[in-house]
């Protein structure tokens, strides 16, 4: 049986389905507080609100060619307070993203394949 | 009218005129009555496979069915939006476009268009083959189409 503690958690991806399909399985068992950005600008407008974890796509511009990519929000976001978990989305295994992520702040990079909601889930129950 | 069968008639006769007028061969002797065997028919390979769908929504069908349709509403801007970036010879807008389809293959369980997808992305965003990437596209598009008649059949 899945555990942890319920945490205010913000999903950050264009992708609706994506969105929508990890929000399901990461509220299944536990009541997290699930809140959706489609565009990393909209998350960081919301960071008073003090999420514990905040899963975030790399690419963010598949529907606003104009928005800003996932590294340039994880830089923000731990600017504002570097105590938020982050867990970085990509899809595909690429080392030079994954290195740059992590240096930036990040604590986890999920490919996203189809363990991809399964390795978010258990991750977020994971951290402190 | 291809044939005609005189009634009363047994399945391996129906069987035999169907075959008939399809042009198909049948593999089996005519002289044998029992068991009835079939025509050999093509093997239906399908584009869509839900065993990942259905796991993840734990068999849940009414959850399925909010997935499947996610799905089949998406279907039309993207083919929109891929054969505009096609005609505009947009390859960036096409990688884009085609990138953020990737969860949609994979909860439909369209393997073949996954492979496919990230194949096009990659020539897109590298720059390499490009002279493959209109009939890649159209292909990654029929195949769309089918998945389409799959999941409409459902």
């Amino acid at each position: 049986m899945e555990t942890g503690k319920p945490r205010k958690i913000f999903i950050v991806d264009d992708d609706t389905m994506l969105t929508e399909a990890l929000k399901d399985r990461i509220t299944r068992n536990i009541p997290h507080t699930v809140s959706v950005f489609h565009i990393g600008e909209e998350c960081l407008k919301h960071l008073y609100d003090n999420p514990d974890v905040i899963v975030l796509d790399y690419y963010l511009n598949t529907v606003n060619k104009d928005a800003a990519n996932g590294m340039e929000i994880l830089k923000e976001i731990k600017k504002y307070d570097p105590a938020i978990h982050v867990i970085l989305l990509s899809s595909q295994e690429n080392y030079r993203i994954a290195l740059q992520s992590i240096q930036k702040g990040a604590e986890q990079y999920v490919i996203k394949d189809e363990n991809a909601f399964e390795k978010v889930a258990g991750m977020i129950n994971g951290f402190n | 009218m291809n044939g005609f069968i005189t009634k009363p008639f047994t399945a391996a006769q129906l069987i035999k005129g169907i075959a008939e007028a399809l042009n198909i061969a049948l593999r089996y002797d005519e002289s044998i009555k029992s068991p009835v065997q079939y025509p050999v028919m093509p093997k239906m390979v399908l584009e869509t496979d839900l065993t990942y769908l259905e796991k993840f929504c734990e068999g849940d069908r009414l959850r399925m069915k909010k997935y499947i349709v996610m799905f089949l509403e998406a279907v039309p801007g993207f083919r929109a939006q891929l054969l505009n970036a096609l005609e505009s010879v947009i390859y960036t807008q096409l990688a884009t476009k085609i990138h953020g389809f990737k969860t949609k293959w994979v909860m439909m369980g369209m393997q073949e268009s996954k492979t496919l997808a990230d194949n096009i992305e990659k020539q897109c965003r590298e720059g390499v083959n490009l002279h493959e990437v209109p009939s890649n596209v159209f292909k990654l598009l029929h195949q769309i189409e089918l998945a389409l008649s799959e999941l409409q059949a459902n």
